[in-house]
């Protein structure tokens, strides 16, 4: 290389580098605002869903705090009641130690208007004159039972529920509170609130206070109630609606700020994950636009070796010229390369969007289950609560009934009734028939029948403790009521008889219709404009959506289709007109749906596109004008590529003329030398090695970087997105033609290379092998590839004796052309422009089509081959063909003349005729026949001028042998004249 | 042995240096600037105990005047309500920035700048004892910590009200009286009120004896009329307003 080039090739390289850093400057640019921005969208929706998080939380908190209330609250007037039914006396120590008991609380008191105690089940240390205890004692204003509150002290904390007697006396219920803070920890707790909610993939949510910036909650233990300032996080940060950048320990995140009652509740996504995600983008384009633009200065390096077009050099002034042919040819090349960058960009980023986009639903939907399954556990959990509060309010009433049998009438019930806040209460004898009620329905006994509500209170009378029924619409009312049975026992110990109350379980009710999937998936929200919907899976009609229009609606005549109805979908759907990208999960009775419409997903995407091209136009162009202006004409002269026995000029169909490969070469698997490859063969071994470099690099950074969670190859891998023509079917069908193409090109290899060094035998096996592994590879290829894209290919292997039937019956000739056209072109018998015999006919190859095969033979006329038809092809295309040319001599002629006259002449006939390659040779006497000595002579030619030399070399010979006075033999007739008249 | 020279001679230097820092540190009184904060309410001065640092709107006031007046730094000291003036006094702060209300009597013993922040005292109860308003509050006990004027300022304010006060020693014994029972009621400072709030306790919407807070300097001292200008500057720049935002 001379070291002008040398320096135009560092100076190109130079310039190379800067487009790529400008390319890539500019990417991050862009795709660090646009990943903001959607992140600053997503973080805003979630914090909005933080505040309805917040208030259902909140809700369900004081709804479980009136519960746990009512329930003691009812204790505390059922202990009025009791103390009320024992007559006017205060009842002492023991009798309120055993009314402790049966309530199950902390402690029972009696105390007098000013808050003095009157009696205690235990001492109390609490003074109840204070002002602190003038909620207590409310009920003697106002007859009714007080508000609870808790008093917090050294030894514990302490809630009080009051309720009146009379006008001397009230009862006080007081309890620890241990399992009201249990419960509110569990529903009301920022943990409990946030310990759900995901951002992006490894983002999360936690709560600072603002009153002393302590974390309340946070994902990392460690971290909970540690300073909020400490951790890292700056005091201006910490604003309602603020998005910033913070640093928790260390870790930086992006985050959202949102101001909930006193606490800042942040939205936090890991600053590493933004970039991640995009990072993987830019390095794949800017690796094509690398490699795009490599190889333009690499071609037009190879095109002014080969002093490719010199001769169209155009003065531009001043001494600069500039090659025309060199310009069109690398504008194409940057044209082609130009149109794949603009493709890969808009491929990549859809691709990552919608990765993206499909984990985001996928956690939505785990979400959506998480909460589903909190739910009922919170349902169960509330069940067994209000079954063990139900319990005891029967067990205090069987307790009543015991100490006073007189209260079984209607009146002593309908008070007990009240007192427990009870439906009605029942009282059955020994034999199952009840004996009094609250109630208005007398004349009951329990049914016989299994089947029936009351029969399981049988059990009761056979020495069974208790009974709490689950909640059920009643047998004669139908309304939703829950029966619990307490045994009634004689002095004996001997049951005789129940009490049963009837309970109306409002708040269950309640939590029941929390659980409603309307309102779970009413707060989910995925990307811009996104929602979720249920399908019933029974009768596919939507049962949640949005839009109330749509429920009960059929989802099939809205835009879903069958295929689409199940779990695990991930992919585009129409929804009522609507191009949505959908995830789904399958539940018991549903198939919840998130989606987000397909007109909010990757916005820019375009944009970042046109850019990318744009920028890569501008460079691209700016290469091409240096590389193709030269100053002075390229008057060195490079040392013309040697002639060579596997590169060949061939007469394309156009009238142009081109190199091609030899068939000896072609079929021999020879490696051309770097030397006597065109630029274009040189151009795209370039590109062959740098894309080789690219697959490997991307197969490296699969296995360092794809296992981690957030990883799109990981996600494609994964395969959990849906069969069919998809982007991500795409991805993973290129992955898999790349490896495949690779481990067979490398098998292939290593089988030519045994080939080569083994003896003849193991070259054919070998050589043989090549060719299967060549076409299972491709058949593997496409049949894995369909699956990919949802065709279901077990069908397709089963439809093939169809297939071959309908092949048999009709369209066998087209078939075996078909098939015929790929072997050709697979196999590589012959392409375009080679010069063939097929059967007996020889001509150029014009085309090979998918259907026939098309022939120049002599004097312009094309012949046209079915491709099934085609066999026994000789392929001509090569360096040398000889043209051969016998003549005979007399055998009176001395052969030594005519062979020094031969060696003489040849080699001035050369001169004459152009076409001779070498030659012409005298190659001795083919035969020594009747009548003449025949000898050959033999010249070398190009197969194109083969047919045409032989005739110009026998007259040749003709003329030299002329001047030369040889003869040339022919059969001599002498003919003889008869006399007339000459009679025998 | 070449390694263990460099390493030999990287510690000497980073003695060196350590020793330069030290001498600077302790050599030049004019870098630092001491100031007396609080350490117990938060938003004001809060001295974190895990980090020993300090935060709040206080500090970040007396790194802002530090900076103002060319000092390196702010070293902060610890200042209780009672150990306030006698940090002034013995000239162990050069200024305190602790919630230091002006009142005439203070004004003359020390030299204040213009106030940063107004305050009120609050009447804090037990939503449990079922009172609304301070005029409830006949026949109570209202606790006061032990040093402070808010006794004096609750019956200026609501003359004629019949209370008993109690007096105990730190905001903490007073917030466990008020929940015991022990005491009905708690007057205290606005800001210090808010950290001891909790969803079963409401504060009285009356304001009694707005307080203003401003720096404090020993009378005559120097600093006295710079300390006083950078607060001025802090304030009519806009950046007191939005140190106050910050913490708020």
């Amino acid at each position: 290389m001379k070291p002008t080039r040398r320096m135009k090739l560092s100076a190109m390289l130079l310039a190379a580098a800067l487009c790529v850093a400008a390319l890539c400057l500019c990417l991050i640019r862009m795709q660090g605002a646009l990943t903001m921005r959607s992140q600053q969208e997503n973080t805003a929706q979630k914090m909005q869903m933080m505040e309805a998080l917040t208030a259902s939380a909140r809700e369900t908190a004081h709804s479980t705090q009136a519960m746990f209330d009512g329930i003691y609250r009812s204790k505390a007037s059922t202990l009025a009641y009791l103390i009320a039914g024992d007559a006017e006396q205060t009842p002492d120590q023991a009798q309120m130690e055993e009314y402790r008991s049966i309530l199950n609380v902390t402690n029972v008191l009696v105390i007098g208007p000013a808050g003095r105690p009157l009696a205690a089940a235990q001492p109390a240390h609490a003074d109840f004159t204070r002002m602190r205890y003038n909620q207590l004692r409310t009920p003697f204003d106002t007859q009714r039972p007080s508000e609870p509150f808790t008093v917090e002290e050294e030894g514990g904390s302490l809630r009080y529920y009051g309720a009146p007697i009379d006008a001397q006396r009230m009862a006080v219920v007081v309890l620890d509170p241990q399992e009201l803070a249990q419960l509110m920890r569990d529903t009301g707790s920022w943990a409990g609130i946030l310990g759900n909610v995901r951002l992006g993939l490894g983002g999360y949510a936690f709560a600072v206070s603002a009153r002393d910036y302590t974390i309340l909650y946070h994902p990392d233990e460690a971290l909970a109630g540690k300073d909020a300032l400490a951790a890292g996080i700056g005091v201006a940060q910490l604003e309602d609606g603020a998005f910033d950048l913070i640093s928790v320990n260390g870790e930086r995140f992006y985050a959202g700020v949102a101001k909930v009652e006193d606490v800042y509740i942040l939205c936090a996504v890991p600053e590493s994950e933004l970039v991640s995600s995009g990072r993987t983008t830019i390095v794949l384009i800017t690796a094509i636009f690398l490699i795009v633009i490599l190889s333009v200065i690499a071609y037009a390096f190879f095109l002014d070796e080969a002093n490719a077009g010199a001769d169209s050099l155009r003065p531009i002034g001043h001494g600069w010229f500039v090659n025309r042919i060199v310009a069109r040819k690398l504008l194409t090349v940057s044209g082609i390369g130009l149109a794949l960058l603009f493709a890969a960009s808009l491929y990549l980023q859809t691709l990552f969007t919608l990765s993206e986009q499909s984990v985001s639903n996928r956690q939505r939907l785990a979400e959506v289950e998480e909460t589903m399954a909190r739910y009922e556990a919170d349902v169960a959990l509330l069940q067994e609560r209000y079954n063990r509060s139900y319990l005891s309010k029967a067990e205090a009433a069987a307790y009543v009934l015991t100490r006073h049998p007189e209260l079984a009438t209607r009146k002593g019930l309908s008070g007990l009734c009240e007192a427990l806040e009870a439906q009605s209460v029942n009282v059955f004898d020994e034999t199952g028939t009840m004996t009094a009620t609250s109630s208005g329905y007398s004349n009951f006994s329990l049914s016989y029948d299994p089947n029936d509500q009351s029969y399981a209170f049988r059990q009761l009378l056979q020495g069974v403790e208790s009974l709490v029924q689950p909640a059920q619409p009643d047998d004669i009312s139908g309304r939703y009521l829950q029966y619990i049975g307490v045994t009634l026992r004689d002095e004996d110990g001997d049951a005789d008889g129940f009490v049963q109350i009837a309970m109306e379980p409002e708040q269950l009710a309640h939590a029941l219709a929390n659980l409603n999937l309307a309102a779970v998936l009413r707060g989910v929200r995925t990307g811009r404009g996104g929602f979720a919907f249920a399908v019933d899976k029974e009768t596919l009609t939507f049962s949640y959506h949005p839009e109330e229009k749509f429920i009960g609606a059929s989802a099939l005549d809205h835009g879903l289709t069958q295929a689409q109805l199940r779990d695990g979908f991930s992919d585009y759907l129409t929804l009522d007109y609507t191009r949505c990208f959908a995830a789904s999960l399958e539940t018991r009775t549903d198939i919840l749906f998130v989606a987000v419409p397909a007109s909010a997903l990757g916005q820019g995407r375009l944009a970042v596109s046109a850019v990318t091209a744009g920028i890569g136009c501008v460079c691209l162009l700016l290469l091409c004008l240096l590389l193709c202006v030269n100053r002075g004409a390229a008057t060195e002269e490079e040392a013309v590529p040697e002639d060579n026995p596997q590169m060949v000029d061939v007469h394309m169909p156009d009238g142009s003329i081109k190199k091609t490969e030899s068939a000896v070469s072609r079929f021999d698997h020879t490696v051309i030398s770097w030397r006597n490859r065109t630029p274009e063969q040189r151009l795209f071994s370039v590109i062959g090695v740098m894309l080789t470099v690219l697959a490997a690099l991307i197969c490296l950074g699969t296995a360092v970087y794809g296992q981690a969670e957030s990883s799109v190859l990981r996600y494609v891998l994964s395969g959990r997105w849906t069969r069919s023509v998809n982007i991500f079917s795409l991805t993973a069908s290129l992955m898999v033609i790349c490896a495949v193409s690779v481990a067979s090109m490398l098998l292939q290899r290593l089988l030519m290379l045994m080939a080569r060094v083994f003896d003849a035998h193991t070259a054919t096996v070998c050589r043989l092998l090549v060719n299967l592994v060549r076409y299972v590879s491709v058949i593997a290829e496409l049949y894995y590839c369909f699956a990919l894209f949802g065709v279901d290919t077990a069908t397709l292997l089963a439809s093939a004796g169809i297939l071959t039937l309908v092949i048999g019956l009709g369209a066998k000739e087209l078939v075996s052309d078909i098939l015929a056209g790929l072997f050709i072109i697979f196999e590589g018998e012959f392409r375009v422009g080679d010069i063939v015999t097929i059967g007996d006919c020889r001509g150029t190859v014009l085309e090979i089509g998918v259907r026939t095969t098309k022939i120049e033979i002599p004097g312009k006329n094309i012949k046209i081959f079915n491709n099934s038809s085609i066999s026994g092809v000789i392929n001509m295309t090569r360096q040398h063909s000889f043209a051969s040319c016998t003549v005979g001599i007399e055998y009176g002629e001395s052969l030594e003349r005519v062979e020094e006259v031969l060696a003489r002449e040849l080699p001035l006939m050369r001169e004459r005729l152009p076409a001779i390659k070498d030659g012409p040779f005298y190659k001795g006497v083919k035969e020594l026949g009747a009548s003449s000595v025949d000898i050959m002579i033999l010249a070398l030619c190009a197969e194109g001028d083969r047919i045409q030399l032989c005739r110009d070399l026998n007259r040749e010979i003709k003329l030299i042998f002329d001047r030369n006075n040889i003869n040339i033999p022919f059969p001599q007739v002498v003919l003889n004249y008869r006399e007339e008249n000459e009679q025998p | 042995m070449k390694r263990y020279k460099l390493a030999l001679l990287a510690g000497l230097l980073a003695l060196c240096a350590l020793a330069l820092g030290g001498c600077s540190q302790r050599g030049g009184t004019k870098g630092t600037l001491r100031v007396g904060v609080r350490a117990e309410i938060n938003n004001f001065g809060y001295l974190n105990p895990e980090t020993h640092r300090y935060s709040g709107l206080e500090i970040d006031l007396a790194n802002a005047i530090a900076e103002a007046l060319g000092y390196a730094q702010a070293e902060f000291l610890t200042a209780q309500p009672e150990m306030r003036e006698a940090l002034l006094e013995n000239g162990k702060a050069d200024c305190v920035i602790a919630c230091f209300s002006v009142t005439p009597e203070r004004r003359e013993r020390f030299d204040f700048s213009t106030p940063y922040y107004t305050d009120s005292l609050r009447v804090m109860v037990e939503r449990s004892t079922l009172l609304e308003t301070p005029e409830q509050l006949g026949g109570c006990l209202v606790g006061v910590l032990r040093g402070s004027n808010a006794a004096q300022q609750l019956l200026a304010a609501f003359p004629g009200l019949d209370v008993r006060f109690a007096e105990l020693d730190h905001y903490s014994a007073l917030s466990n009286a008020l929940e015991s029972g022990e005491i009905d009621a708690v007057c205290l400072d606005g800001c210090i009120a808010q950290a001891y709030m909790n969803d079963d306790r409401a504060l009285f919407d009356a304001i009694i004896a707005p307080q203003a807070y401003a720096v404090a300097t020993p009378k005559g001292s120097p600093l006295s009329a710079k300390i006083a200008s950078a607060v001025d500057a802090l304030l009519a720049s806009g950046e007191l307003s939005r140190i106050i935002d910050k913490w708020n």
